[in-house]
């Protein structure tokens, strides 16, 4: 038979050739998964997971005061307070591939309770931690592969120091190493990435990673990678037994492989759904704010409310809490407006000359979410023997309605 | 009570949509084609939501209190009229199923698994956007829902205006929010299913966001199936498009306006064009028709529709001219940066010039390079937010090079090679402005973070789509004109 009677004798019998389909999809994700391990295991690991270092000026005291001398970050607590925590530059990363802390910290005593702690984006109300103990203080290291707890994407980190402070502490780096992972490791470190669910957050309208950021086997990647062996497989099969070129099955390798991450984002969004409900499910309206991120607020709120007139009311919202402002973005003051509604709320107040025009029988709300951790920095003074509030240059007669731990209302007097 | 109240809030979701699927198919004619009818109730829905917004627009300017009855009658007397006149007049032989005895079952049983998937996606995404809060979506809580709550109360639309306006009002019926600029549409939205339901329940206002996610994938099922795709491709792209991350994650976290402005964009683009490729004017009227939806949705809608006069205009005016138009335009760019580089676009050495864009009412802004390519690249071909919507997009327009440069197709295509022109160039034209406001303006600064860059994708997603698979699933004839469906372009 010549090659052109048997191209019309294949022709024939056009359409998708389901055993060699199936072999090339096949083989295609073998050599994708063999593919991606061997890169991994001859050193693409380090290249994927360099050492992290951070020093000295890039970490965060949260709590505590913290100031830079020389090129360190000198750290004591604040008065009345027996603890410092700070933490590492904010920057995400997979726990697995990272195997040692190394640090260079003056000033740690075996005498104080240290603990490293950290939150992992899966589950990031539930903060992890692991003692520090004098053996590792004496090495400055501490390894964590064995650690409970040390999986997952790791979103925050830092350390948590308790007791007496013979001195400040003076942090000058600290360096979290990779180690190396086996093929079994780098499975299961894929299975984690494939199946990590990152719950809704404010940012989820604006994109999805689909895995952590910087993952290994990413999915779209992968699936990127898995088509286009297949597809190069099945090719090179049909030029071979000299088959005609047909869209349909690349077309079906596609529409397998976006099939395959819709599975992945099923499971993700499940999986969401699995945490809503317990949390959210079949309560009131209430009740949900209530459970919310910021339900501390919603309660306190509910409290205002007693003290506001059915009608709605002129309220001014001011946040006095100049860190949480820089670090929220006036989130708080435009939650309480939101929750405050129908009220008639001015959440935009910027400067003490908008203050300033506030008239009688207007309220005005001052929420101070530091909880007067950093009163003598706050901008608005009450002064209850003359029952003026004042902001820089202005002063208005106010009447004191209700305070709370996280703010007090006011309502202008005539 | 609560089942009052659940009552009426179903209602307030279905009855928009059944009005705008009934009004369609009242001025369609005799006859339903295959896949009318999906396309009605995704199409029905925005245009009945347009209408329901209308109302409420028309009775707050005849100082009538806000209520659900009476537009909700309006809108009910209208459906059935129209109902009626289609009784009247539809034309009620049976179409034969061509062929249909001797079709092997798996694109049945295939497009019955897409289908069933789909349902699954919709029931988890359901529970979500009844169960959570408005928490997540920040642009929700802080500007689109503020606004319907306010009229809630008042039952009236009460005016939101800028900060010194509000510091200086002494009546307290003048509200403020940072976004007090932004269009009414999605806020009434939000406002007519709490006026169903006569409180305020978030769970019950976050539907119609999922309702518009659902009009999304029947409209474009039924355009699908208009254009002459089978079944069973009509689904794929039905599915291809509602299983997007983000268009799920608008659909789950209710309360952004863009899911609203991607549906209403995405319909008057599928629309255009199918009028390109047909002439179908009906088609025509509802490109406009949802062009106009647009614009009162958000600031961009105003920008979005303008994207489709260049494909108008290669399909209207004869070669010569468009050759023409295009030159003019390059030599206008050129100028611009010629004289202007890339600075601020106030031209500081052209003062002629200047003045005329301050006339025109195009203040200053500064025209600076972003180089945003790994944003681009990590939001479209890495991260998850569109599957692989960024690979079949650069494969769609290789295939399209290769089709109109194609000798056999050139000869053999006619209108159908046009048509895929003007397409392209539609799409082009949505890229080139995706580019020029993310590489040359403010708006670059927000792409780093990812802040704004998917939200414009998403409004961008179901014409992109569309135009895939008229590339990949090349109808024999439109199934909405019927045979008759091959139409002489003028020259």
């Amino acid at each position: 038979m010549s090659s052109a009677t048997r191209r019309v004798a294949a022709d024939a019998s056009a359409g998708l050739s389901p055993w060699p389909f199936t072999g090339a999809a096949l083989v295609g994700a073998v050599l994708t998964v063999l593919g991606f391990l061997l890169y991994y295991l001859q050193g693409g690991l380090s290249a994927a997971y360099p050492p992290l270092l951070w020093r000295g000026e890039q970490m965060v005291v949260t709590r505590g005061q913290g100031q830079p001398v020389a090129d360190m970050l000198e750290i004591r607590p604040a008065e009345a307070d027996d603890g410092v925590f700070f933490r590492f530059a904010k920057n995400a990363f997979m726990a697995r591939p990272y195997g040692e802390l190394i640090w260079q910290i003056e000033g740690l005593d075996p005498a104080q309770d240290i603990r490293l702690i950290w939150q992992m984006q899966s589950d990031p109300g539930n903060v992890r931690q692991a003692p520090v103990q004098r053996v590792h203080l004496s090495a400055a290291r501490f390894d964590l592969r064995d650690q409970p707890g040390w999986e997952g994407y790791i979103i925050n980190i830092g350390f948590m120091v308790r007791g007496a402070f013979a001195q400040p502490l003076r942090v000058r780096q600290v360096e979290l190493r990779p180690r190396a992972l086996s093929a079994g490791d780098l499975l299961e470190q894929a299975w984690e990435e494939w199946s990590t669910s990152e719950y809704w957050s404010p940012r989820s309208a604006h994109y999805i990673s689909g895995a952590p950021y910087k993952a290994l086997f990413h999915p779209i990647i992968m699936v990127v990678v898995w088509i286009s062996l297949s597809a190069l497989l099945y090719g090179g099969w049909l030029w071979l037994a000299e088959r005609r070129f047909r869209l349909a099955g690349f077309t079906l390798l596609f529409l397998m492989g976006w099939w395959l991450l819709d599975l992945r984002w099923q499971a993700d969004l499940i999986q969401r759904s699995l945490k809503t409900y317990p949390q959210f499910a079949g309560k009131s309206e209430i009740d949900k704010q209530l459970v919310a991120d910021d339900g501390e607020l919603f309660q306190f709120l509910l409290e205002v409310r007693r003290y506001l007139p059915v009608k709605p009311a002129r309220i001014f919202i001011i946040n006095d809490d100049a860190v949480n402002r820089a670090v929220a973005r006036n989130y708080l003051v435009a939650r309480a407006r939101y929750h405050l509604l129908p009220h008639n709320s001015f959440a935009d107040v910027l400067d003490s000359a908008q203050f300033g025009k506030a008239r009688a029988n207007d309220y005005i709300l001052v929420l101070r979410p530091d909880k007067g951790l950093r009163s003598q920095q706050a901008k608005l003074q009450f002064d209850p023997r003359q029952r003026l509030l004042q902001w820089e240059s202005n002063r208005l007669p106010v009447q004191l309605l209700y305070r709370g731990i996280i703010g007090a209302l006011f309502q202008v007097r005539e | 009570m609560a089942m009052v109240t659940g009552g009426l809030a179903v209602l307030a979701l279905l009855l928009p949509g059944l009005c705008g699927a009934l009004w369609l198919r009242a001025g369609w004619g005799h006859r339903a084609p295959p896949g009318f009818w999906p396309m009605a109730l995704g199409y029905g829905y925005l245009i009945g939501m347009m209408a329901a917004t209308l109302l409420l627009r028309l009775m707050d300017a005849v100082t009538l209190s806000l209520n659900f009855a009476i537009p909700a009658l309006f809108l009910a007397g209208t459906a059935a009229g129209s109902a009626w006149w289609i009784w009247k007049t539809a034309d009620r032989t049976a179409t034969p199923n061509p062929g249909g005895e001797d079709q092997p079952s798996w694109p049945r049983w295939l497009w019955a698994g897409l289908l069933v998937w789909l349902a699954a996606r919709l029931a988890v995404l359901a529970l979500e956007t009844v169960w959570l809060p408005t928490v997540f979506p920040w642009d929700a809580w802080s500007t689109w829902l503020v606004r319907p709550r306010v009229w809630l109360e008042a039952r009236q639309l009460l005016a939101f205006q800028d900060a010194q306006a509000w510091l200086n009002d002494a009546s307290g019926r003048v509200y403020h929010i940072e976004a007090w600029q932004y269009p009414l549409t999605v806020s009434l939205i939000a406002l007519w299913s709490a006026l169903a339901a006569g409180q305020w329940q978030d769970s019950i206002v976050h539907l119609p966001w999922w309702a518009c996610g659902v009009a999304l994938g029947l409209g474009g099922y039924g355009q699908a199936r208009l254009w002459g795709v089978t079944p069973l491709q009509a689904m794929v792209f039905a599915w291809l498009l509602l299983s997007l991350p983000l268009v799920n994650v608008h659909m789950a976290l209710a309360g952004y306006a863009d899911l609203w402005l991607t549906a209403a964009f995405g319909f008057s683009a599928i629309a255009f064009m199918h009028w390109i490729r047909w002439r179908d004017r009906r088609q025509g009227i509802l490109a406009i028709l949802l062009a106009v939806f647009c614009a009162s949705i958000k600031q961009e809608g105003m920008v979005w529709p303008a994207l489709l006069i260049p494909a108008l205009l290669l399909v209207l005016l004869p070669k010569r001219y468009v050759l023409a138009l295009a030159g003019l335009a390059v030599l206008l760019f050129g100028l611009i940066l010629g004289l202007g580089g890339l600075g601020d676009f106030g031209f500081a050495d052209s003062a002629l010039i200047a003045s005329l864009l301050q006339r025109a009412g195009i203040r200053q802004f500064h025209l600076v390079y972003w180089n945003n390519w790994q944003p681009v690249i990590d939001s479209l071909l890495i991260l998850d937010n569109w599957h692989l919507l960024g690979y079949l997009m650069l494969m769609t327009l290789l295939a399209v090079v290769g089709l109109l440069f194609r000798q056999t197709w050139i000869r053999a295509a006619g209108q159908q090679r046009r048509a895929l022109g003007a397409t392209t160039l539609l799409i082009l034209t949505l890229g080139a402005a995706f580019f020029g406001l993310f590489f040359f303006t403010q708006a670059g600064k927000w792409a780093e973070d990812f802040t704004s860059i998917n939200r414009i994708i998403l409004h961008f997603t179901p014409v992109l789509l569309f135009w895939a698979l008229t590339v990949f699933a090349m109808p024999r004839a439109s199934a909405g004109l019927g045979a008759q469906s091959v139409v002489s372009v003028r020259r």
